[in-house]
């Protein structure tokens, strides 16, 4: 199984490379998985990952990117220039949820 | 599991489900009793050389009476449902029909990764990413509020009655990167048709078959036939997606369904509508070198099946738009799973997909292509993923967006 290497220790991922339990993320843990697809977490996106966890600890699913778009004050070209290609992926991705259900 | 040189006693073997609907089920013409033991389909399998299985190992041990073993196995969720195998079989067996029929013998709590709740998903609210509608139709306005901007006579309503084409989209579009709507949007504005977005049963997807569900995989085809039926719409295009459009068209002949409408995919109408002059295009604006992968289940599995397929279709588009578009090879039928078939994408066995997308990764970078057009949601992601772990330049890119931007609208 592939592991993250953080500053003290490491935790395991699933064979995709998504976090394998949503509580066990932490800053650190979101920086470490950003770098590994080229992203150094900024303010704006820590503010966009903050609205994807809280969704996602309410609803068990993550946002849609409309939500996330509003919520954030970010259009979807911004939300492109922070996390790349498929925004809403990446980003939840970088926030630590699960792979998601369907064509994901 | 038989120890090693153990006899199999066919007097002793149990109750053989599997073997038994295999050998009647005519119209999954899996006719099993017809395998020679050749080896062809092991030696195009994908996955191939990854485990000790292959497909001949499981068409033998189903006639053996082992199959309790295939339907426990990794195996038949692994495999990639590209059916190469039932390509080149010299006899016609219809080994891809062997592991869908496995599948749909394991207990739903059984099946691997999220391909059994994203059909229960998918049964429950229309859709296998849980939008609800007033989130999707949400959605659908603020990337035509963006698109209008360019085209400010681009509109088009929500459930129109009677309007000719019924829309279907992969809710990973809306989802995670909803601008590629607006690429959806321009082509058929272009086109000058008479088209709706549906507010539900939009989906084009179909997780129950990759989980073996049969009853769901019915259950939403006949759903969304209600409702493209409510609606009085001639035609539903179907979306980018190999496997969605697939299960339907095998789904409706599978389970008996005659619907009042055609089924066509988008990219058999993006080429209807550019044969018939209906778009201005400026390839100039793709000038990247872009290639080709032939979706398995639009391309190699609609000819087995015997109905339409994109494969020329494709090509005819590209060669419009793209003036440095090149063939991968082998390609068509011949060509290779993107190893993102068959559910594995999301059934949890990204080491054996990227053990078997070596051979793709191989394929593209023999190219020299900046871009691969992938007329495939799942394809797309596959390719993707491959270029992330291959650490290739390379990325997918989907037939509507080359086409989208290759069209000039003129200013009013």
């Amino acid at each position: 199984m592939p592991v993250l290497e953080l500053k003290d220790g490491s935790i395991e991922l699933d064979e995709d490379g998504y976090l394998k339990k949503f509580d066990q993320w932490t800053e650190e843990v979101g920086r470490v998985l950003a770098e590994r697809d080229g992203i150094d977490l900024e303010e704006e996106h820590m503010k966009v990952i903050a609205i994807i966890r809280e969704f996602y600890g309410k609803h068990q699913v993550s946002p849609m990117l409309t939500l996330v778009s509003k919520e954030s004050g970010n259009s979807y070209k911004d939300l492109h220039k922070l996390f790349g290609k498929q925004p809403g992926k990446r980003a939840g991705k970088i926030a630590g949820l699960p792979k998601s259900t369907g064509c994901a | 599991m038989l120890a090693e040189n153990q006899a199999i006693r066919l007097d002793e073997i149990e109750a053989t489900p599997l073997r038994d609907v295999l050998i009647n089920e005519s119209d999954w013409q899996a006719n099993l009793n017809y395998c020679q033991n050749c080896g062809k389909c092991l030696s195009v399998c994908p996955l191939h050389g990854y485990s000790e299985w292959d497909p001949r190992r499981a068409v033998r041990m189903v006639l053996l009476g082992m199959e309790k073993e295939v339907i426990d196995s990794d195996f038949i969720f692994q495999c990639t449902t590209c059916d190469r195998c039932t390509l080149v079989c010299p006899m016609g067996v219809r080994i891809g029909s062997l592991v869908t029929r496995a599948r749909s013998m394991r207990k739903r709590e059984d099946v691997p990764g999220g391909s059994q709740k994203t059909a229960d998903l998918h049964r429950t609210i229309g859709n296998n990413m849980q939008i609800p509608t007033d989130e999707w139709i949400e959605t659908i306005d603020w990337m035509k509020e963006e698109v209008q901007d360019d085209i400010p006579d681009l509109d088009f309503p929500i459930d129109k009655q009677g309007a000719d084409f019924f829309i279907t989209i992969n809710s990973k579009l809306p989802q995670y990167y909803p601008m590629e709507l607006q690429c959806i949007y321009k082509i058929f504005h272009a086109a000058g048709v008479s088209w709706t977005m549906p507010s539900i049963w939009w989906e084009g997807t179909n997780y129950a078959m990759f989980a073996g569900d049969l009853d769901t995989w019915e259950y939403t085809l006949r759903q969304q036939v209600k409702r493209v039926e409510e609606l009085g719409c001639k035609y539903m295009a179907y979306t980018e997606c190999g496997h969605g459009y697939y299960a339907t068209m095998a789904g409706y002949k599978k389970f008996g369904i005659k619907p009042k409408f055609e089924v066509i995919h988008k990219v058999n109408l993006y080429a209807k509508w550019l044969k018939e002059g209906r778009f201005k295009l400026d390839p100039s604006r793709n000038p990247q070198r872009v290639t080709l992968h032939d979706p398995c289940n639009a391309g190699r599995k609609a000819v087995l099946e015997g109905f339409a397929d994109i494969m020329e279709d494709s090509r005819y588009v590209l060669r419009h738009v793209c003036p440095d578009f090149v063939e991968m090879w082998p390609n068509r039928e011949n060509g290779y799973c993107c190893s993102g078939g068959g559910g594995a994408l999301i059934s949890g066995f990204a080491k054996a997909r990227f053990h078997y997308g070596e051979v793709k990764v191989d394929q593209i970078d023999r190219t020299e292509a900046q871009l691969v057009c992938t007329p495939c949601v799942n394809c797309f992601d596959a390719i993707d993923d491959l270029a992330k772990e291959y650490q290739r330049p390379w990325k997918a890119i989907h037939l509507w967006a080359l086409l989208a931007n290759a069209l000039v609208f003129e200013k009013s």
